[in-house]
């Protein structure tokens, strides 16, 4: 249940809303972009290993 | 000791199992200390009545903002003196992330000051421009080194940057001593101890190491996801010149 702030509440909210949105969003970019190199730099690997091999 | 950490392989180990440890204990002190913050502690009608809940975001966020800058100054300064690669990795991390819990700062005291103060900004207040020039700071840190044609020249630029800029940093903490400001004066660093009530101080506490464990976790990300960058650069280079 949430808790009354009354004439407050807005401001509050907004302000746990701003911070919990903002700091998932950047967690979720960050970690996606961390996923996209991890797999750039294994197909490179694996090219440069296929190269090798040839 | 810096060399140690200089080498991106021990510190891609290392980050490996800390990185995960880092996001997971970040996330719980922040949900306690939020938890705290909203349900279980009393309004504080000396600060306003239940607006000073906004405290638990707007404080861990300020401290981490300025404790973001000044790290990324530290790696500036030990990249300039010792040229170890992996402290300009941990600057270039930094600097996104330390203008976003600027930005989160700024938002969350502009919210904090509409019902205390009567205004969302005031432009001759010393300590909201000096965080402002901060996150400027910060975007600058990011646009100088996208600017440079080398690695290197980024490197340099951006770690001359950071270092002038750091003098900013003891400036915001003392602006509400040296100058007149709307913004209350220091409760929890002082040099008497904290001032604050042990009831509000531990979720206080609590909220702000959990948003530095997050932040370490996720400047370790970045700094994993720059060094996997740059060894795929290296290895297309390599093929490119090979083929």
């Amino acid at each position: 249940m949430l808790p009354d702030f009354d004439k407050n509440a807005a401001y509050i909210w907004a302000t746990v809303g701003i911070g919990t949105v903002s700091i998932l969003m950047t967690t979720l970019i960050v970690i996606l972009k961390a996923r996209a190199a991890k797999a750039a730099l294994a197909k490179a690997q694996a090219m440069a290993k296929k190269d090798t091999g040839t | 000791m810096f060399s140690w950490f200089a080498n991106p392989s021990r510190f891609m180990n290392l980050s490996n199992w800390l990185a995960p440890a880092c996001y997971a204990a970040g996330t719980l002190l922040i949900a306690w200390g939020l938890w705290q913050g909203l349900w279980i502690v009393p309004k504080d009608d000396y600060q306003g009545g239940d607006i000073m809940r906004v405290m638990f975001v707007h404080v861990p966020s300020a401290w981490l903002a300025m404790a973001s800058y000044s790290a990324m100054a530290a790696m500036s300064f030990v990249w300039f003196i010792w040229r170890h690669e992996v402290a300009d990795v941990a600057a270039k991390a930094i600097a996104p992330l330390g203008a976003l819990w600027t930005a989160l700062a700024l938002a969350t005291g502009a919210i904090w000051g509409k019902p205390t103060w009567g205004t969302w900004w005031q432009w001759d207040d010393a300590r909201l421009m000096s965080v402002l020039f901060m996150f400027f700071l910060f975007l600058g840190y990011i646009a100088l080194r996208a600017a440079m044609d080398t690695r290197q020249q980024a490197a340099r630029a951006g770690a001359i940057l950071a270092m002038v800029g750091a003098i900013n940093v003891p400036l915001i903490h003392y602006s509400v001593d040296l100058f007149t400001s709307l913004h209350q004066d220091a409760s929890v660093v002082t040099a008497d101890g904290p001032k604050m009530a042990a009831v509000y101080l531990w979720p206080l506490l609590s909220s702000a190491l959990g948003h530095s464990f997050l932040f370490a976790a996720l400047v370790q990300t970045q700094m994993r996801t720059e060094i996997r960058e740059r060894r795929t650069a290296r290895i297309r280079a390599d093929l490119m010149a090979g083929g």
